[in-house]
């Protein structure tokens, strides 16, 4: 899953991003409006993490702006915290409203129920056949038994996971699994593939030549 | 009932009353005055009228004396009857000049009384009167009887019985009666009445104008003395009069109370008219409280008057507001900011213990939370520097060296210049004036940071102190990015920055202009800025010498 973080405040974005990327996304950021709104319309991030004070273009202009052509779930961070600012902030097209200064548990647990809720499931745990993925504690359970998985393994699981019978394309795969900050080969994605088919079963996943791979319900 | 004394229109209705009764009642009187003296006159004149006929009828001579005496004046000329010369008469109601000559006394004779001129022929006129008198003329008391004696003349006096009908004009009978001087009766008429007795204050009034007229009883009689040292009386009743003016002062009294009941319900209604815009505005001004300061009386519809009295609340409301707003919006500024410092706290330690980490990681993250530390430090110290100046009236104020300050001033912000390779240039003429040292110095303090901040590298700071006879004036000139024209008028406000991130990643609150102005003001100074973008700013500092 890949976010953007759009925070001026540099310290508090560094610390932001480095949690999120542990936390097993791929964090891409900007520390002024103009940045942020460049990379959110430029790329389809799974949720943007909106400031709403930011100098050059403000968040909510920003969002504004972007929810012309994209869909893109957002968690709108402010310091104004009046009911007044949050109603603004949600009509202008916020999935989400955090009011500075916030817990991180509780940020990340946003970010995931935005995800989620984004991608049409209603639970953190996704069944596919044997396999059951909770999305809240990042296991993997095979008929009751934990299998351990790469940060960069169970990423590429969760992404065909939640897209479970349908086709997801190896851009789609780039787009969402790596951030600005990788410069991973692109033969990496079938590494990882056929770690996971090791891992999981071979009929798990299957390959679609020159299209992509889909997970089989 | 307190309150309804309090009570605008309550007072002004009490008020209206009260002036309308008193217009009211003093008409009122005048007109029934008038109307009574418009009565009684009517009848007075018609009731000497009447004497007036009576006397001339005891004055209407027999034609055959007529006859007689036009024989005379053709015969003999006229003689000058005399009656009883020794009759008492009331010689002091003539003045001397108008007193025939015979009747002058001895020092009043004048030369002609004793060859007096002829008289002149009696005119023939038609019979019955004679103009032997002129009965307008004061004192008339004689009448010659011709040849008659006193006995004859009475016995030929014809009147009648009754006075006519249309002297009293259907209104009562009217009667009459005529003494003798001795006070016996001539003649009376057939009358309603018992014959008046004597009335001093008529008798007094008859010896001054011959006529006089009195109330007796349900009877209105007038007296003339009539001639031969008669006495006329006519009379006649006054009932019906008496209940007319009775009648048609109820109808004033209830007219006039009428117009009281429509006059105060008039008013009711006008004050009602004047006050409810008055209500109305006090209504909506009720509903503007500090939440809800947006309202504003509506003014059209409104008398001038009130529209000036509306106007100027809308103008409070509108300071009022203007200062809400501004408290709002500090607070907001001041709790954005000191919130995004205790996010990166949070978020940084969170982030830390989150997991075992290597050293290195750890001092990452106490850095950042150190850095956010010394940021909340700062914006509170301002914050209460900025509470303290807000809520003080009166500083400390002592005797200061302003060249000693500034001197002092520059060398502790030399390494910050240093650190730029900024050169600061001091010209300090000596200039002292009462005021607070650890104010003035930290406004000072913050003009230099900023100019060295807002300076480039190697640049060149000039500090100034210029001394005229009731101002020292404080110079900080940079050649730095200087201040764009628009932002100057804000320039000075709370959380003001020009830019955003610049000043963020410079390390300042948005709060040092701010204070610097408040300092001087507190000083009774004025500051001033004048800067021109990309090319530097001056700020200048006037401070009043004495205090």
């Amino acid at each position: 899953m890949r976010l953007l973080v759009v925070e001026d405040e540099v310290d508090l974005l560094e610390s932001l991003a480095q949690a999120l990327r542990e936390d097993g996304y791929a964090v891409d950021t900007a520390d002024n409006g103009d940045d942020g709104y460049f990379k959110a319309k430029t790329w389809d991030y799974d949720a943007i993490l909106l400031d709403w004070m930011l100098p050059r273009l403000n968040g909510i202009e920003l969002l504004r702006r972007l929810r012309r052509d994209k869909k893109t779930p957002v968690l709108l961070l402010t310091a104004k915290d009046s009911v007044s600012d949050r109603v603004a902030g949600l009509d202008q097209g916020a999935d989400d409203f955090l009011v500075k200064p916030f817990n991180l548990s509780e940020l990340l647990a946003r970010v995931r129920a935005l995800i989620r809720r984004s991608t049409g499931n209603a639970s953190n745990l996704i069944v596919i056949g044997s396999i059951e993925i909770d999305l809240a504690s990042k296991t993997v359970m095979e008929s009751g038994n934990a299998i351990e998985l790469t940060a960069r393994e169970y990423a590429m699981l969760e992404l065909l996971a939640v897209h479970a019978g349908k086709l997801v394309s190896r851009t789609m795969i780039y787009n969402h699994i790596f951030d600005e900050q990788d410069d991973t080969l692109s033969n990496l994605v079938d590494v990882h593939i056929s770690h996971l088919r090791k891992k999981l079963g071979r009929d798990l996943i299957e390959t679609r030549r020159g299209q992509g791979y889909i997970l089989n319900v | 009932m307190f309150s309804v004394l309090r009570s605008l229109r309550w007072r002004m209705q009490s008020w209206h009353a009260l002036i309308l009764l008193s217009v009211l009642v003093g008409f009122g009187c005048l007109l029934h005055w008038e109307m009574v003296r418009a009565h009684w006159d009517r009848i007075d004149d018609e009731l000497l009228g009447a004497a007036r006929i009576l006397e001339g009828s005891m004055l209407a001579v027999p034609p055959a004396i007529l006859e007689a005496l036009a024989q005379d004046v053709s015969m003999s000329g006229p003689r000058m009857p005399r009656s009883n010369p020794n009759r008492p008469r009331w010689p002091e109601d003539r003045r001397p000049e108008d007193r025939r000559p015979e009747d002058r006394l001895p020092e009043e004779r004048r030369p002609e009384d004793r060859n007096p001129p002829p008289i002149r022929s009696p005119q023939i006129l038609p019979p019955r009167m004679v103009p032997y008198r002129n009965w307008n003329f004061p004192g008339a008391d004689t009448q010659d009887l011709g040849d008659r004696t006193e006995e004859e003349w009475e016995a030929s006096i014809q009147l009648p019985a009754q006075l006519p009908e249309q002297l009293g004009r259907n209104q009562g009978a009217a009667y009459f009666f005529i003494w003798r001087s001795d006070g016996s009766v001539l003649r009376e008429s057939n009358s309603p009445a018992q014959p008046p007795t004597r009335n001093d204050e008529v008798f007094a009034s008859l010896q001054r104008d011959r006529m006089a007229r009195q109330e007796r009883g349900p009877f209105r009689e007038v007296f003339i003395r009539g001639p031969r040292e008669t006495l006329i009386c006519v009379g006649r009743s006054a009932l019906r009069e008496r209940e007319k003016i009775a009648g048609m002062t109820g109808m004033m009294i209830a007219s006039g109370l009428s117009v009281l009941g429509i006059g105060l319900i008039g008013g009711w209604w006008l004050s009602k008219r004047a006050i409810e815009p008055i209500q109305r505005m006090s209504r909506t001004a009720q509903g503007i409280n500090a939440n809800q300061l947006t309202d504003r009386i509506k003014l059209s519809g409104f008398d001038t008057e009130l529209a000036g009295l509306g106007a100027t609340l809308n103008t409070m409301l509108d300071r009022l507001s203007q200062a809400f707003e501004q408290q709002r919006q500090f607070t907001a500024d001041a709790s954005h900011e000191l919130r995004t410092p205790v996010s990166i706290i949070l978020t940084s330690s969170e982030l830390a213990l989150s997991k075992p980490r290597e050293p290195e990681e750890y001092r990452e993250q106490l850095v950042k939370c150190k850095r956010a530390a010394e940021r909340m430090r700062q914006l509170t110290d301002s914050l209460l520097t900025l509470a303290r100046l807000d809520s003080t009236t009166n500083l400390e104020m002592t005797h200061l060296d302003v060249e000693a300050l500034l001197q002092d001033a520059v060398s502790s912000i030399q390494p910050f210049a240093d650190s730029k390779s900024i050169e600061i240039h001091s010209h300090l003429e000596h200039a002292s004036l009462q005021g607070n040292e650890t104010l003035l110095r930290q406004a000072i303090g913050n003009l230099l940071s900023n100019a060295i901040k807002y300076s480039r590298r190697e640049g060149q700071v000039f500090v100034r102190l210029l001394k005229s006879k009731d101002y020292a004036t404080i110079e900080v000139e940079d050649h730095g990015i200087g201040i764009p024209e628009s932002a100057i008028s804000r320039l000075f406000d709370r959380f003001y920055r020009v830019d955003e991130s610049r000043a963020r990643a410079e390390g300042g609150t948005g709060l040092g202009l701010s204070i610097a102005e408040r300092i001087v003001h507190c000083h009774r100074g004025q500051i001033l800025v004048e800067s021109v973008l990309g090319r530097g700013s001056t700020f200048r500092i006037a401070l009043p010498l004495l205090s």
